[in-house]
């Protein structure tokens, strides 16, 4: 490990709450990744997280392929909000799953927990119209995805997006709803689409 | 070759021209050593994310906002910068520059063994007489002291030497090389060629020409199109140092490779009016050291050369070595590349590709080849480089409203094929385009270079001209939705850099004479971007790698026969 790695791995540590990582760093312990940070407390409460499973698997539910669930997406929006989020994101996300359950109690007498999925649907339609008419009104919205996202989007932006993240880039959402081939070998820019598949490339 | 010297030549820099030089100087039976600034890079053993899934990526290669913020504040903004790439970029932080106010200049530099050639565009094209014709045509500048005719058959040796894949057009502005077999059109790109073509028939598509092997090449294998080329390329199947010149270089057993060297300055022996020593500092341990060699290759890039020069005062040269002409530092210059166009392309529903092909395609230059055309306003001229391309999941996913089971079915296709075009334009040489010395100073106590670069009129008039021709040529090619680009981009963006340290007949007026030698100081030859007069619209990095195989020969030549 160079010098410079172990400076910007134990600043990181050191940034955490916890001083378990920094010391685990300074022993020499640690062999992580410096651009990884070191695991926080859930920002999510049990039943946040639970909602969050939910909201995923209604998003890219399983069909012929694996769902969100299934391809470890509810685990990377958890990582993302307490770990990769400003606190003003993470208070929208937070704050959006309170008013999504709230609107659910509203409409339907019952919290979104106890909700079908015909009323997870509705609610969710609604959160959507109010994101869209929000994204619509924006001048130049940042376009997200490994580049910065729109810090200021409404909730339902924020949980697609992580969704749409988390599923596409992971190896269930690749190798299995996409197509992932890391040395095609040759190039062919002239390729019936069906002829490859019927599957956008993974990346 | 010589007893009294540590090494018969010391190479400055280890990207394309330092790598270059230390490739012909010791095939040529030199000794040499090589002084590298950034940290040690290993051909495949350090290309560690190289075809790495995302899904093995820290938080999905979504930005590292605190690291980038604090370390990579310029750095961020290059083309391909990511996780990926973080370890071979500059750390903005330990490596500071000076930027005059209202006068941004992204300064994007590599920082390992290899320089920017790991991280380079790989695009190749010959200048013409269009070119090294310029400065003397329109009178900005100074003359450039050599022709096409001198540099033609260096071109040659350099293409089957890194190889480059391309196809011949018979282009008086845009001279043909020795080609590997052309990478393959997109179905979008061979409409696009036809109609542009038969719609302007003065201008020409063609297949961007790009140092990649599309077939073997001695030990390096053929592109197997996994895409990324700037993570490393473990197959050498795109030219960079690691791949070809170092190793070569290394096969003779006269090759010393010395990464953490920052040099800071080159000692002038008066008596001898040579260069008699280069000063180094190890950037870990601190160490000064002295090195001492015939003759001295610099090749540190384009800003790092003037750099050194500038700090390289003495008692001959109080304002840097080899400036008597005053010169040193100015008529520096980059390409500007803020405007074009982009555009759907309807019709290409059912197709896609197969692949991911590491090019783009070319609109040689079609504005002012023979002087000003009568509806220019600017001067000089442009090269329009262009990409086809399908809309992916990471941009549908925002215009495909919904969720569920009908969502995720329409994700599985990709969105429309996309045509776009930019323009690489030339920027003319200023006097008061220059770098110089600041008076704060860097981790090693070397002060820090200042910038003080910004575009004029020619520039501007040019960028708008760019702008209107990429809408034509989309609009010609079929292409919907168009959306013209003109944007004033950060002066460095483009990361072609020239001048400062110019060639030129004239001692008086230029640094460097016809073979990249100080026409003040016999032993040092400056060969990379800071010994052009001009810009030309063409990717740089050919033409530096030409101009440094030729200035090899020349000194190798002048050492023989003792005048160096």
């Amino acid at each position: 490990m160079s010098i410079n790695r172990r400076d910007v791995l134990l600043q990181f540590a050191l940034a955490a709450s916890g001083s378990v990582a920094a010391r685990l760093v300074q022993a020499g312990a640690l062999d992580g990744d410096e651009l990884r940070r070191p695991v926080a407390r859930s920002a999510l409460s049990t039943s946040q997280r639970d909602m969050v499973a939910a909201l995923a698997d209604l998003i890219i539910p399983d069909t012929d392929t694996p769902g969100a669930g299934k391809a470890g997406v509810p685990a990377f929006i958890d990582h993302i909000v307490t770990t990769w989020y400003s606190p003003a994101e993470r208070a929208i996300f937070i704050t959006g799953l309170a008013d999504l359950d709230a609107d659910c109690t509203k409409r339907f007498g019952r919290g979104f927990g106890a909700c079908s999925d015909a009323q997870r649907t509705v609610a969710l339609s609604a959160s959507e119209a109010v994101s869209i008419a929000f994204r619509n009104a924006e001048k130049n919205p940042a376009m997200g995805i490994q580049g910065e996202p729109d810090a200021k989007s409404p909730f339902f932006h924020k949980l697609k997006e992580l969704t749409v993240l988390g599923y596409y880039t992971s190896e269930v959402g690749s190798t299995t709803e996409l197509n992932y081939n890391h040395v095609p070998g040759r190039f062919d820019g002239d390729v019936d689409f069906e002829a490859i598949g019927g599957r956008q490339w993974s990346s | 070759m010589s007893a009294t010297t540590d090494f018969d030549a010391v190479v400055i820099g280890s990207g394309i021209t330092g790598g270059f030089a230390a490739k012909e100087l010791t095939e040529k039976g030199l000794t040499v050593l090589v002084l590298e600034r950034g940290k040690p890079l290993r051909h495949r053993t350090d290309y560690t994310t190289e075809h790495l899934p995302t899904w093995r990526m820290p938080d999905r290669n979504l930005p590292n906002r605190e690291l980038y913020a604090k370390d990579y504040y310029i750095q961020r903004q290059a083309r391909g910068f990511d996780y990926t790439t973080l370890n071979f970029w500059n750390n903005d932080r330990e490596n500071p520059y000076v930027q005059a106010p209202d006068q941004p200049f992204n300064w994007f530099r590599g920082g390992i063994v290899g320089g920017r050639s790991i991280l380079w565009g790989r695009q190749c094209y010959r200048w013409s007489d269009l070119d090294f014709g310029a400065n003397r045509r329109d009178g900005h500048g100074n003359d450039w002291p050599i022709r096409y005719a001198d540099l033609k058959n260096w071109y040659s040796y350099v293409e089957r030497i890194i190889g480059v894949s391309g196809h011949a057009e018979n282009l008086a502005q845009l001279p043909d090389g020795e080609f590997l077999p052309p990478m393959a059109f997109t179905a979008v790109e061979k409409a696009f060629k036809s109609r542009v073509e038969s719609r302007f028939p003065g201008r020409r598509v063609t297949i961007g020409r790009v140092a990649n092997l599309t077939v073997p090449l001695g030990d390096r294998l053929a592109c197997h199109y996994c895409g990324p080329c700037q993570r490393g390329c473990s197959a050498g199947a795109y030219f960079s140092s690691q791949s070809c010149t170092l190793p070569a270089a290394d096969k003779t057993g006269r090759l010393t490779l010395r990464p953490h060297s920052v040099v800071e300055r080159l000692e002038y022996d008066r008596a001898t009016r040579r260069i008699g020593a280069v000063h180094v500092i190890d950037a870990v341990t601190r160490q000064r050291l002295r090195f001492t060699s015939r003759v001295v290759f610099l090749c540190a890039s384009t800003f790092a050369s003037q750099h050194i020069l500038l700090n390289s005062t003495s008692r001959d040269f109080p304002d840097g070595l080899a400036n008597s002409s005053g010169t040193l530092g100015r008529y520096v210059m980059d390409h500007q590349m803020g405007a074009g166009a982009i555009g759907a392309m309807p019709g290409f529903e059912d197709k896609y590709y197969y692949g991911n092909r590491p090019n783009g395609f070319l609109v040689p230059r079609f504005r002012n080849l023979d002087g000003v055309d009568s509806d220019a306003t600017f001067q000089r001229g442009y090269t329009i480089q262009g990409f086809s391309s399908v809309d992916s999941w990471t941009s549908t996913w925002d215009k495909t409203p919904g969720f569920g089971a009908e969502f995720k079915r329409k994700m599985r296709h990709p969105g429309s094929w996309m045509l776009g075009a930019i323009g690489f334009g030339e920027v003319l040489p200023y006097a008061d385009n220059r770098v110089l010395l600041d008076t704060q100073r860097d981790r090693f106590g070397i002060p820090q270079l200042r910038f003080e670069i910004r575009y004029r009129d020619n520039e501007r008039l040019m960028l708008a001209d760019i702008a209107q021709q990429a809408k034509a040529l989309l609009e010609a090619g079929g292409a919907t939705s168009i959306v013209s680009l003109k944007t004033s981009l950060t002066p460095g963006t483009s990361i072609h850099e020239f001048g400062g340290a110019r060639m030129g007949s004239n001692p008086r007026d230029s640094v460097l004479n016809a073979h990249n030698q100080a026409h003040d100081v016999p032993n040092l030859f400056v060969t990379d971007g800071s010994c052009m007069a001009s810009t030309s619209s063409v990717n740089p990095s050919l033409t530096f790698m030409a101009l440094t195989a030729r200035a090899c020969d020349f000194a190798v030549g002048q050492l023989k026969e003792h005048r160096i």
